[in-house]
């Protein structure tokens, strides 16, 4: 059956582009499509017969002979055929079909082509001891084990140690966890079953659909591991996140390569086999390369409430201003600002929030723990709401800025544990926190040098972050509010 | 042409031509037919397809076939040998992926398009195959899919261009969830995770008149659904959660679950927005998701990170669903499926004022820290 013909049928109907994804009867409307619809029959000739050409013109470019030759519609038919049978019945056509039933693509080269858009690898274990009975050659590229290396092995070794549970309850045949509610489409509620007749029917079906951390074998460099794993989103010590999608499959241990140890009690038995393809799943967020140098975090992320407040400070804050998180959380930012870059700040402040575009502020001070300032730039952003469309929040990505003679306060051993952008280096942050007793009561004498103001009055600045705010509420101008 | 008087002579002869144009034009087509016929026959089709194929069907057919060998046959020659394991199991990749598998030209054709694109969107590989996406899509995201299509040749900087490829599309489906198939006519639009790779096909062979061919561009994609929350069909491990949100994201239902994963009472979170609990440099990757949520109608958001009650995170991956009321086709609520990636990383890291509900004062600590040096 030729789907174009009510395909055009199907164009030529009034719907509406909702985001309905689930009505039944919708309209369409074709932005800018010239399609007009063939009003007499010898249009639709028309339409056919310069369709028909345009496929000749293309098919002739597809076929050798027939390509830089101008030949009549019959003619390029002809060496077509006589190509796909070139094609099809050619000594180098490797790929002999199976059982001679014919294959548009033979499942070989469907496979090759598989392995270009995702990084995958089939592998199948049996479902009661976990031993993995194959995997296809692709695992290298993804966990750097060979074949030989997993095969015969039990997945459960390979995996983290955190996720075997989770991958048992995968594997076994009927899942002795029964959901308790499932939703109802119709109302988006959630329905309390009695958890028998419906859950079980979910739940013994033969597809499985799960997420697992599996083992990436660092026998190689470590910086070239280490590397390889960012680009995989692995942590560490080498796991990475695989999503694995299959099936359950009985084979009968004479299909299956099992090894010469056959247990007794297996023979005649079908085993029960997860078959399934494992996929590395692509970025989502991108993340520097880790260098090879140890670099001193300059950047943290931060978030604030509408007025300022931090409601979150990624780890390299404390690395940076020496304060501790909860020492920061619920405080200003306009309480850290330097006195005379307020009115600059604030001004920034104002348009982030009413302009919702980002905002690149000034050099300015911040003022860190032990009272001497630091020179930062930020970038703010507003992040609104994407249905209310109101603001929620403001994120700040901070910068330190290395201007002449101010050094920021952070000790040489210290920085040898942090690496910048590393987000996956967890336990250092544990252990950058753990020396932070030495930061505070160890002054940095070279800054006191410096020709700053090392005592702010505190409840000065407070004062000035009230006016602003109070500014910002009543959508005044804040320079003329300025607390010069 | 004259239809006034003409000279009998003339007549006949005019007559006699057409006739003969006629006759002409008849053996053309005749010959077309048969020729038309033996294409189909070469063409690797099920006999239930090739024989009830028109004749612009077996065109696009002819065509997809030949772009596809032309975009294989100039790889790397497989070495590799193949056990007879290695060869049974060959059939079993297609199988084992819940979505389809898709081949897109430069321009939008679809080339190849796996046969189990059926059990996904109810519609056929061979009716499919040779068309252009653009024809069963959603309008909306025709722009998205053309910029996916576009391949930027290696720069001048010889820096690599990204080939990956990752994006949400909506195409038409004639499946209805009780997996009957209904006419295309009455199709509605099935939301698919697409990802993958532009790949260029190195092509060695050289035309007749000695040059080389330009390099050909193409794209595949693996194209996964987003099953819809009411149909899961796998069975969901304890490391998943449920929750339901309104539509500015507020928590509305979570899953007791959450608690063993992340800490949390489901109480905690009710009427709390989600987005605080996302983890700041998550949280632009995370906004793009949800645009996309709202534009389409379901997605996935890959892997992020979610706070923890006391303090870290985890990762997680969720794939949300917008519910419409079935009434007024208004949205309602967002469900979301949360898969728990991992355990809870940094457990003593604060990051959220949130989670500095549990943690002593500063005063505190600091005197604790000066006892023990």
């Amino acid at each position: 059956m030729d789907v174009s013909s009510s395909t055009s049928r199907f164009v030529s109907n009034q719907i509406s582009s909702s985001t309905d994804a689930t009505s039944k009867n919708f309209t369409l409307k074709i932005k800018g499509s010239s399609t007009i619809y063939p009003r007499t029959h010898s249009q639709t000739e028309k339409r056919r017969r310069d369709k028909m050409n345009s496929f000749i013109d293309e098919l002739a470019s597809l076929v050798p002979y027939a390509k830089s030759r101008k030949l009549d519609k019959l003619s390029v038919l002809r060496m077509a055929v006589q190509h796909i049978k070139m094609l099809r019945g050619s000594a180098g056509n490797r790929y002999a079909e199976v059982n001679h039933k014919p294959a548009f693509l033979p499942d070989e080269e469907l496979k090759h082509l598989l392995q270009r858009a995702a990084d995958g690898f089939l592998f199948v274990v049996d479902c009661d001891r976990g031993k993995i009975l194959f995997v296809s050659e692709s695992v290298y590229k993804i966990l750097n084990y060979s074949q030989n290396d997993l095969i015969g092995q039990s997945l459960f070794d390979y995996l983290h140690p955190k996720d075997i549970g989770k991958v048992k309850e995968q594997l076994s045949s009927v899942v002795t966890i029964l959901r308790e509610k499932i939703i109802d489409a119709k109302s988006g509620s959630l329905v309390k079953t009695d958890g028998n007749a419906h859950s079980l029917r979910l739940c013994s079906g033969v597809r499985r659909s799960f997420f697992c951390r599996m083992k990436c074998n660092r026998s190689m460099e470590d910086e070239a591991f280490l590397s390889s794993c960012l680009k995989k989103n692995a942590d560490r010590k080498g796991f990475c996140t695989i999503h694995s999608t299959g099936y359950l499959k009985s084979w009968s241990p004479t299909e299956v390569d099992l090894d010469e140890n056959n247990e007794p009690d297996n023979e005649g038995c079908n085993l029960s086999c997860l078959v399934a393809v494992g996929r590395l799943h692509p970025h989502t967020v991108s993340q520097p390369v880790q260098s090879h140098v140890k670099v001193k975090p300059m950047e943290f992320v931060s978030r604030h409430a509408i007025d300022g407040k931090f409601v979150f400070v990624d780890q390299r804050a404390t690395a940076i201003l020496a304060y501790l998180p909860q020492e920061l959380l619920g405080t200003s930012f306009y309480e850290y600002f330097h006195e005379d870059d307020i009115a600059h700040l604030a001004e920034c402040h104002r348009q982030v929030l009413k302009m919702r575009e980002k905002i690149n502020t000034n050099c300015y001070r911040l003022k860190i723990k032990d009272g001497s300032f630091i020179t930062l730039r930020s970038r703010w952003f507003s992040f609104t709401n994407p249905w209310t469309k109101e603001v929620e929040y403001i994120v700040s990505t901070n910068t330190v800025v290395r201007t002449d003679g101010v050094t920021p306060l952070i000790r040489t051993d210290m920085s040898t544990m942090i690496s910048e952008g590393q987000k996956a280096v967890s336990s250092v942050a544990s252990a950058a926190l753990g020396s932070q007793v030495d930061v505070w009561t160890e002054k940095d004498r070279d800054n006191q040098a410096h020709d700053y103001r090392t005592t702010q009055d505190v409840t000065t600045s407070a004062q000035a972050a009230e006016d602003v705010l109070e500014a910002l509420v009543a959508g005044q101008d804040v320079y003329a509010e300025s607390c010069a | 042409m004259d239809t006034g008087i003409v000279p009998e002579k003339k007549r006949v002869s005019s007559e006699r031509r057409k006739e003969k144009s006629r006759d002409a034009a008849r053996c053309r087509r005749g010959k077309e037919s048969e020729v038309f016929y033996e294409l189909a026959q070469e063409l690797p089709l099920p006999h239930s397809v090739s024989s009830s194929l028109d004749k612009a069907s077996i065109m696009r057919l002819t065509i997809s076939y030949l772009r596809m060998r032309k975009l294989l046959s100039t790889d790397e020659p497989i070495a590799e040998e193949e056990t007879d394991l290695d060869f049974q199991l060959n059939g079993s990749y297609l199988k084992a992926l819940d979505g389809f598998f898709m081949v897109l030209s430069e321009d939008g054709d679809m080339i190849y398009l796996s046969e189990n694109i059926n059990k996904c969107l109810g519609l056929a590989q061979f009716d499919l195959t040779g068309h252009s996406v653009f024809d069963f899509t959603h309008p909306c995201d025709h722009e998205e899919l053309r910029e996916m299509l576009i391949h930027k040749t290696g720069s001048k900087k010889a820096k690599e261009p990204n080939t990956e490829r990752n994006f949400f599309i909506r195409m038409k489906c004639t499946l209805t969830s009780r997996g009957r198939t209904v006419n295309v006519k009455s199709a509605t639009w099935k939301v698919l995770h697409c990802s993958g790779h532009v790949r260029v096909s190195d092509n060695r062979t050289e035309q007749t008149n000695g040059q080389k061919e330009p390099p050909v561009p193409y794209l595949v994609l693996i194209c996964d659904p987003i099953p819809h929350p009411s149909n899961i069909e796998v069975p969901l491990d304890t490391k998943t959660f449920l929750s339901r949100h309104t539509m500015d994201m507020k928590f509305t239902y979570c899953d007791e679950r959450i608690t063993e994963l992340m800490g949390y009472d489901p109480d905690d979170l009710l009427n709390r927005s989600v987005y605080e609990y996302y983890h700041a440099q998550d949280s632009d990757h995370l906004t793009k998701t949800h645009h996309n949520l709202f534009a389409k109608g379901q997605v996935c958001t890959g892997q992020y990170r979610m706070l923890a009650k006391r303090g870290g995170f985890v990762w997680v991956e969720t794939q949300a669903t917008v519910i419409y009321n079935n009434k007024n086709s208004q949205p309602q609520c967002v469900v979301c499926v949360n898969f728990v990636l991992s355990g809870i990383q940094d457990e003593k890291l604060i990051l959220s004022l949130e989670q500095t509900e549990d943690v002593k004062p500063v005063k505190e600590e600091l005197q604790l820290e000066k006892k023990r040096l």
